[in-house]
C-alpha cells in the first residue's frame, strides 16, 4: 500500500479548519470542537482519522459533508471551494461526497424500504422508475447483499447487513469520496472483519478515497494509508500509518497504540498492564492549558516548556509531531513492556 | 437565581403586554364601536359618530394604541360603556372572588390529586386501574354539567349547602367557606383528575431509583420511604403542574362563576361579552391575566426553593 | 420471523392495538358520522314542538324525552352535534398549521431561534384562554368558527411546547443527516422523515385537543354563545336542563351523553396510544 502522488488536485483538501458549537456569547466561552486542523486526501487514498471520544472526528466529518458549517478556513472538493456551499448548492456534489454513519441502526429510517432509501437518493439527481431499482438491485449486489433486500425493511436485518445497506446507500450514487464515521466501531469482531474487506475491496474496484474515522489505531491499521491523530480538535501527530503505528512519535499516540484492541487476549492483558504504566490519565474534563500543549495534563513527559509554549507541528522521519520531546518519545520514554 | 427571576419576570410581563395586544386587536377588529354600543339601539348614525369622536375612537390606532397600553399600565381600564362605572373598580371588587375559587381549586386539586397518585402508585393494579379510570372519566366531563349534578345532589336533594350565591369573606369564615364549597369542587375535580396522573407516574419512577433500594436495604422503615423520601421526589412536578392547573381552574372558574351566580370576573367577562363593552372586555383580560401570571410566578419561585439544582442558576 | 411480524406491526398505529382505543375510535367515527347526517335521518324537525309531551321522559316516541316546550331531545342532541364537531375540527386544523410550522423551523434551527419562538409559546401559553375567547365572542360577535380558530392559536402554544421534544429528538436520528446529505431541501427533509416519524404523538395531541376544543364549544354555548333558538347545542341544552333540574332532572342525562361521550372518546383514543394525555395550558374548563 503505497500512496501515489500525483499532479492532479487532492480529492479533498482541508486547510485551517475550524468548527465552533452553537452561536453568540456561548460559543467563544467553549473551546472549538475542531481547531486549526489541515489534511488533504488523494484520489484513492485512505486518511485514518483517530483519537478519543470527543476529540472533534465527527464534526470534522460533518464539516466535509456540510452538516456543520465551518467557522474559519476552507475546505476543497477536487480542486473546487466548497467551504460554505449550502446542501442545496452541494446536491450535485453530493454525488461526489459521500457518507456511511456510525450507527446502523439510527441511519437507515426504519419506516421505509430499502428501496425506497435507494431510490430517494437517486430522485434527487433524476433517476426514477425503474432505472432507480436496477441500479438500487446492482449496488446491493455489489455490497454482498440479496436483491431481495430491496423490498424489505430496515428492522429485517442485522447490524452488519444494516451496515452494507448504508454502505449501498453512499454508493448508489457513484461518489468517489467517502467519509466513513466510525463504520465498524458499532459492530461484532468477526462482523468488523467482513465489513472491512467489502470497504477495501470496493475502494480498490472504484478507485474510492476515504476518511475513515476510528477511535483507536487498530482498526485504522487495516485499511489506511496515512493517519491522522486528534486530540481535542487539534492534530497531534500525521504520517503514514505504518510509521505512525510502529513508532508514534506523540505521547498521545503512543498512548493510542497501546489502547489498539489486539486479537489476542494474553497479548492485550500485557498491553494494558503496559498502557497502566505509562501513567497516561484517561480523558480529563479539566480544560486545556490556553497557551502550553492541550495534553499537557495528561502527558508523563510534560515540563515546564510543555506548559508555557504550545509546540507546533514539525517533521521528523516521515511524520509531522506537535511536541517538544517527539526526539526522546521512544527511545527514553515509554520504559519497554517487560 | 436574580437571573432566573428576572427571567420569569421579563417573561410575565410579555404575557400581560400580549394579552392587552391580542384583546385591542380583537376590539378594534370590528366594525362595532363603543359609541354604538353605549348609545344603544336607539341612537342616529350622527349622534354615534360624535360619541365615538368623544371617546377618541376615530384617532389614528397607533395612537390609540400607545394611549391605551400608558394607561393600562396605570391600570386605567376607562369606564365600562354600558353602566359607566370605573372598570378598574368593578373589577377590583370581582377579583377577590374569583381568586378565591381558581386558588383554593388549586389547592384541592393538588391534595385530592397527589393522595390518589399516592394510593395508585403504592397500592395495588386494582386501585392503580380505579383511580386512572376515575381521572379518564373527569377529564372527559365539562365542569359545568357536573356542577349541576352536584347542585342536583348537594344543594337540591340533601340541601347541605347553597346552590347559588356568595358570602364575602368578611360576614364569616364558614359562610363564605360554604358558598364557596360547590363550585371549588366542581372546579377540583378536574384538576385532581391531572394532577393525579403526574404524581402517579412521579412516585412510580421515584420509587424504581436506586437510592430508594439502597434505602430499603440499610433498612429504613417502608413508610418512610414512600412517604418522605419517594414523595418529596415526586412532588416537584406536581407543583410545576399546579401553575398551569391555575390557569386551567382560573378559566374554568369563569363558567363555573355564571353557574353558581358567583360575582366574579368570569361573570363580569359574560356581561362584557353579551354587552359589547370593550373596556371591561380588556380589563378583565389583563386583570385575568395578571393574576395568573403573579401566581406562576409564586409557584416558579417555590419549584427553584424545593428543587436544588435550579437554584444555582 | 418475528422481525417481520414486528414490521407489519409498525403499520397499525398503536392505539388501535388496545379494545379501549377501537373503541374510543370507533365512538367518535360513528358519532361523527351520526351527527354530520343527523338532519336526514332524525325522527323530528329541532323545532318541532308538541305542547301535549312537554318535559317528558325517554319513551317509544320520543326516545330520550322532550324539553320544556316539548321539542324531541333525541334529535336534538344529534343535530347539536354536528357544528361543535365540524367547529372543532377546523380548529385542530389551525392550531397545528401554526404549531406544526414553529415546531419544525425551532427543531431544525435550535439556538436561538429556538430560544425565540420557545419564548413566545410559553407567553401564548400562559394567557387565561376561556377569558380571552370571552373576550373574542365580546369583541367580534358569537361567531363560532373564527373564535375557535383564536382558541386554536392558543391551543398551538401548548402543542409547540408538547411537541418540540419529539421533533428534536427526531432530528437526532441519522437517517435525518444522510439525507441530507443526499442533497435534500429542508422542507423534503422536513415532509418525508421528519414529520413522518412524528405521526404517533401528532395523533394523540390532535384526538385530545379535538377532544377539548368540543368541551369548549360546549361550554361557550352552555353560556349563551351558542347557535341561538331554535338551534340546538349541547351546552345550552345542559344549561336548559339545570334550569328545569327540579320538576325534571332526567334532562341532565341525554344532554350529558353526547359531549361526554366525545370527550371519552377522544381522551381515550389518546391515552391509548401510549401516552398520558397530559396537556399543559388546554383543558375542558
Ligand atoms: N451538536 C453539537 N452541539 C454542541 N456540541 C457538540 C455537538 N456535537 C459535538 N459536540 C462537541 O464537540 C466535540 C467533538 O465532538 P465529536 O462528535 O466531533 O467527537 P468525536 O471525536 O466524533 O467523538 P466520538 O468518538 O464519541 O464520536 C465534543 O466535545 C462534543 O461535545
Ligand atoms: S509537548 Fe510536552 S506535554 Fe505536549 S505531548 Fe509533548 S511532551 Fe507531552
Ligand atoms: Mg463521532
Amino acid at each position: 500500500m503505497t500512496t501515489t502522488v500525483q499532479s492532479n488536485p487532492p480529492a479533498i483538501e482541508v486547510r485551517d479548519l475550524v468548527v465552533r458549537y452553537g452561536g453568540g456569547r456561548r460559543a467563544m466561552k467553549t473551546p472549538p470542537a475542531v481547531d486549526g486542523v489541515c489534511f488533504d486526501i488523494a484520489p484513492g487514498e485512505t486518511l485514518g482519522l483517530v483519537g478519543e471520544s470527543g476529540s472533534g472526528k465527527s464534526t470534522i466529518g460533518k464539516a466535509l459533508l456540510g452538516l456543520q458549517p465551518p467557522t474559519e478556513g476552507t475546505i476543497w472538493l477536487h480542486g473546487k471551494d466548497v467551504t460554505t456551499a449550502s446542501l442545496k448548492e452541494r446536491r450535485t456534489l453530493a454525488s461526489e461526497l459521500r457518507v456511511v454513519f456510525q450507527d446502523p441502526y439510527s441511519s437507515l429510517n426504519p419506516a421505509r424500504r430499502i428501496g425506497q432509501t435507494l431510490a430517494e437518493s437517486l430522485r434527487l439527481i433524476g433517476i426514477k422508475g425503474d432505472a432507480a431499482r436496477a441500479r438500487a438491485i446492482t449496488t446491493l449486489e455489489s455490497v454482498g447483499l440479496p436483491s431481495d433486500s430491496i423490498d424489505r425493511f430496515p428492522s429485517q436485518f442485522s447490524g452488519g447487513q444494516r451496515q452494507r445497506i448504508a454502505i449501498a446507500r453512499a454508493l448508489v450514487r457513484d461518489p468517489n469520496v467517502l467519509v466513513l464515521d466510525e463504520p465498524v466501531s458499532a459492530l461484532d469482531l468477526s462482523t468488523q472483519a467482513q465489513v472491512l474487506n467489502l470497504l477495501a475491496d470496493l475502494r480498490d474496484e472504484h478507485k474510492l478515497a476515504y476518511l475513515f474515522i476510528a477511535h483507536d489505531l487498530g482498526v485504522v491499521r487495516f485499511l489506511a494509508h496515512r493517519v491522522v491523530v486528534l486530540y481535542r480538535g487539534q492534530v497531534m501527530e500525521s504520517g503514514p500509518v505504518e510509521d505512525v503505528t510502529s513508532r508514534p512519535r506523540h505521547p498521545y499516540s503512543v498512548a493510542l497504540t497501546a489502547a489498539a484492541p489486539v486479537p489476542r487476549p494474553a497479548e492485550q492483558i500485557d498491553r494494558r498492564a503496559h498502557r497502566e504504566a505509562l501513567s497516561v490519565g484517561s480523558a480529563s474534563t479539566a480544560p486545556p492549558d490556553p497557551k502550553g500543549c492541550p495534553f499537557a495534563s495528561r502527558c508523563p513527559l510534560a515540563d515546564g516548556q510543555c506548559h508555557a509554549e504550545r509546540p507546533m507541528l514539525r517533521l521528523i522521519g516521515g511524520q509531522r509531531v506537535a511536541c517538544h520531546h517527539a526526539e526522546q518519545v521512544g527511545v527514553t520514554w515509554p520504559p519497554p513492556p517487560n | 437565581m436574580p437571573l432566573y427571576i428576572a427571567k420569569r419576570l421579563a417573561i410575565g410581563v410579555g404575557t400581560i403586554w400580549a394579552a392587552f395586544t391580542l384583546t385591542f386587536l380583537l376590539v378594534h377588529s370590528t366594525d362595532n364601536s363603543p359609541g354604538a354600543v353605549r348609545l344603544g339601539m336607539g341612537a342616529t348614525p350622527e349622534e354615534v359618530e360624535v360619541e365615538n369622536e368623544r371617546l377618541g375612537w376615530n384617532r389614528p390606532l397607533l395612537t390609540q394604541y400607545a394611549d391605551d397600553l400608558g394607561k393600562m399600565v396605570r391600570l386605567d381600564f376607562g369606564q365600562s360603556l354600558i353602566n359607566r362605572g370605573d372598570v378598574r373598580d368593578q373589577l377590583s371588587d370581582r377579583l377577590p372572588v374569583t381568586a378565591s375559587i381558581s386558588v383554593l381549586a388549586t389547592l384541592l386539586a393538588g391534595i385530592v390529586g397527589t393522595a390518589l397518585g399516592v394510593v395508585a402508585a403504592v397500592r395495588g393494579r386494582g386501585t392503580a386501574k380505579a383511580v386512572n379510570a376515575f381521572s379518564g372519566f373527569s377529564l372527559s366531563i365539562p365542569s359545568f354539567w357536573l356542577g349541576v349534578v352536584l347542585v342536583y345532589f348537594f344543594a337540591i336533594r340533601l340541601d347541605l349547602l347553597p346552590a347559588t350565591g356568595y358570602s364575602r369573606f368578611s360576614e364569616g369564615v364558614g359562610s363564605w367557606l360554604q358558598s364557596l364549597a360547590l363550585p371549588v369542587i366542581t372546579l377540583a375535580i378536574g384538576g385532581a383528575a391531572v394532577v393525579a396522573r403526574m404524581a402517579a407516574s412521579g412516585m412510580r419512577e421515584a420509587l424504581a431509583r436506586e437510592y430508594i433500594t439502597t434505602l430499603r436495604a440499610i433498612g429504613t422503615p417502608e413508610w418512610r420511604i414512600r412517604y418522605i423520601h419517594a414523595l418529596r421526589a415526586a412532588s416537584l412536578p406536581v407543583v410545576g403542574a399546579l401553575g398551569v392547573q391555575f390557569i386551567v381552574l382560573f378559566g374554568g372558574s369563569v363558567i363555573i362563576e355564571n353557574l353558581f351566580a358567583l360575582p366574579g370576573i368570569g361573570q363580569a367577562a359574560l356581561f362584557g361579552a353579551t354587552g359589547n363593552d370593550f373596556p371591561i372586555l380588556i380589563g378583565v383580560v389583563v386583570m385575568s391575566t395578571a393574576v395568573v401570571v403573579i401566581t406562576n410566578l409564586v409557584l416558579d419561585l417555590l419549584t427553584a426553593v424545593l428543587d436544588p439544582k435550579l437554584r444555582t442558576r | 420471523m418475528s422481525s417481520i411480524r414486528q414490521a407489519k406491526q409498525q403499520r397499525i398505529p398503536a392505539f388501535l392495538r388496545s379494545w379501549g382505543g377501537v373503541f374510543g375510535a370507533g365512538w367518535l367515527i360513528f358519532m361523527f358520522l351520526a351527527s354530520i347526517t343527523a338532519r336526514w335521518w332524525r325522527p323530528y324537525d329541532v323545532a318541532e314542538q308538541d305542547l301535549i309531551a312537554r318535559l317528558q321522559g325517554p319513551s317509544s316516541e320520543y326516545w330520550l324525552g322532550t324539553d320544556a316546550v316539548g321539542r324531541d331531545l333525541f334529535s336534538r342532541v344529534f343535530t347539536a352535534g354536528a357544528l361543535p364537531l365540524q367547529a372543532s375540527a377546523v380548529m385542530v386544523l389551525v392550531a397545528f398549521g401554526i404549531g406544526l410550522p414553529l415546531i419544525l423551523i425551532a427543531a431544525e434551527r435550535g439556538g436561538r431561534v429556538e430560544e425565540a419562538i420557545g419564548r413566545f409559546a410559553e407567553t401564548i401559553m400562559s394567557l387565561p384562554s376561556t377569558v380571552i375567547l370571552l373576550a373574542a365572542i365580546g369583541a367580534i360577535g358569537n361567531r363560532i368558527y373564527p373564535v375557535m380558530m383564536i382558541f386554536g392559536l392558543l391551543v398551538s402554544a401548548a402543542l409547540y411546547r408538547i411537541l418540540i421534544g419529539v421533533a428534536k429528538s427526531s432530528r437526532q436520528h441519522l437517517y435525518i443527516d444522510a439525507a441530507r446529505v443526499d442533497g435534500m431541501g429542508s422542507i423534503r427533509v422536513n415532509l418525508a422523515h421528519v414529520l413522518p416519524s412524528m405521526a404517533r404523538p401528532i395523533a394523540v395531541q390532535a384526538a385530545i385537543v379535538y377532544a377539548i376544543g368540543l368541551l369548549i364549544i360546549n361550554g361557550l354555548a352552555f353560556l349563551g354563545f351558542g347557535p341561538g333558538e331554535p338551534q340546538p347545542s349541547w351546552g345550552f341544552m345542559i344549561k336548559d336542563a339545570s334550569d328545569n333540574i327540579f320538576n325534571s332532572p332526567w334532562m341532565m342525562v341525554p344532554s350529558r351523553r353526547r359531549p361526554l361521550a366525545h370527550g371519552h372518546g377522544g381522551e381515550c383514543a389518546g391515552r391509548c396510544a401510549g401516552r398520558t394525555p397530559r396537556h399543559p395550558g388546554v383543558h375542558p374548563p
